[in-house]
């Protein structure tokens, strides 16, 4: 089963990392899953597959009652990001999901009707989870054409969807970025081929870097924190990505 | 036997009386031409050949509907099928045991009754085709007699005696083939009941 980790506590608000299934097959790619809560009610960040759904909902029940999350918030389309939305729906109806306006007619296909879907507009959208305020950031084709990321500024943690993944081995496995160097050889190849363009890139970066972030949270592999987070963005700067690059 | 697979075949089993019915239509309306060419004397095989050609139609539109109803089904199946798999990781969720248990019993109990409820919605589809289909068990009775009047019409063609009675046989022979394939239809509908 998933393990529960809050990684950052202040009063009621709390953010709490859903990661890392010993018993995971190897054909299923690891997630990260976010609950953000302000004590009363919560938002799932990228829920994850359908096949994952027993673990996730396992793991978050021993932290926090699945009951009081109000909101899912998918940062893309894709079926490891939000495909459990219909077992989601089973166990509450009423979830509403955020999620980029392109593909509210796509994601359908995973479960829910036209009232469970917050359309998120290009520019990105300020959201309140309870008393929390939320940033939805954009980061168009990093690596899906209507793409997001979610900033808690009296938190400062970022979630950042695919950007800052890696596939770890074993030994590299920890919740948290310990060694740089050797972590982000594993995030390079993902990250080339991943990421399609390089003007959206630049313009990610800009944006994040003046952003005051101690966490930098991916849907894949380890967090970022402290000064790897601005280490990361200026190796993400610096590294050539964009369609054609295999 | 794999329910959607069953339902497939089931549906080509239609399009084939379908076809068989569209057949009878075209012979019916060359009968009544050629009827014409023989004057008078093949009235009576005039009449027979619309009634046959009414009776196409009738097999048609009833085939229609069987599609509907089948259609329908596949609906049905393929819900039932999306909602067992949700179950199926819902009990797998409870399976886990402690708190994930009890959160998520209510989830599981809200999933079994879908189930149940589409698998009764799938028996009243089912006998919803076994009437249906009895129902073109008599429609195709009734064909057979009106071919075999055209059969006996036939004799008073003139002239023409021989071709009416070649088309009189033909349309006996494909209502019977009609009549075969929808008992296989009703065979196939019994299997996949059980």
């Amino acid at each position: 089963m998933k393990k529960a980790t809050i990684i950052y506590q202040s009063g009621q608000h709390q953010w709490i990392a859903v990661a890392r299934d010993p018993e995971r097959p190897n054909y299923l790619i690891d997630t990260n899953e976010y609950l953000i809560t302000d004590g009363t009610t919560a938002l799932l960040t990228d829920p994850g597959g359908s096949e994952i759904f027993s673990t996730v909902f396992s793991a978050i029940c021993e932290a926090y009652d699945p009951a009081d999350i109000g909101a899912l918030f998918a940062s893309h389309q894709d079926p490891d990001i939000i495909s459990s939305l219909s077992l989601w729906l089973d166990f509450n109806p009423e979830l509403k999901c955020y999620l980029s306006r392109l593909w509210t007619t796509f994601v359908p296909h995973f479960g829910g009707i036209d009232e469970t879907f917050i359309g998120i507009p290009d520019e990105g959208l300020a959201i309140a989870v309870g008393k929390l305020k939320l940033q939805i950031v954009p980061a168009h084709y990093l690596h899906s054409s209507g793409n997001f990321h979610l900033y808690d500024e009296a938190a400062r943690l970022f979630f950042s969807g695919d950007i800052g993944a890696a596939m770890l081995p074993e030994e590299l496995n920890g919740l948290f970025v310990k060694d740089f160097d050797r972590h982000i050889l594993y995030a390079e190849g993902f990250h080339r081929r991943w990421m399609g363009s390089p003007e959206a890139k630049r313009l990610w970066c800009e944006r994040v870097a003046t952003m005051k972030i101690d966490m930098l949270c991916p849907q894949h592999g380890a967090i970022y924190q402290g000064a790897d987070v601005e280490r990361f963005i200026n190796w993400f700067s610096e590294l050539q990505v964009g369609s054609g690059l295999v | 036997m794999n329910e959607l697979k069953a339902i497939a075949e089931i549906n080509q089993e239609i399009k084939s009386i379908v076809h068989a019915a569209g057949n009878i239509s075209l012979t019916a309306t060359n009968a009544i031409l050629i009827a014409r060419q023989a004057g008078i004397n093949a009235v009576g095989f005039s009449v027979v050949a619309r009634e046959l050609r009414m009776f196409s139609e009738k097999i048609a539109t009833a085939m229609q509907e069987l599609s509907g109803l089948i259609y329908q089904q596949v609906v049905a199946i393929a819900g039932k099928r999306h909602r067992l798999r949700s179950l199926d990781k819902l009990n797998t969720t409870g399976a886990y045991g402690g708190l994930a248990q009890t959160r998520i019993a209510p989830a599981c109990a809200r999933s079994q009754a879908d189930v149940d409820e589409i698998e009764q919605f799938i028996t009243s589809l089912m006998h919803g085709l076994q009437v249906m289909i009895k129902r073109i068990q008599k429609q195709c009775a009734g064909g057979l007699v009106i071919a075999r009047s055209a059969g006996i019409e036939a004799a008073y063609g003139g002239a023409m005696v021989t071709v009416l009675r070649q088309i009189a046989q033909t349309v006996e022979n494909v209502i019977d083939n009609i009549v075969m394939r929808v008992k296989s239809l009703e065979l196939r509908l019994t299997e996949a009941v059980l």
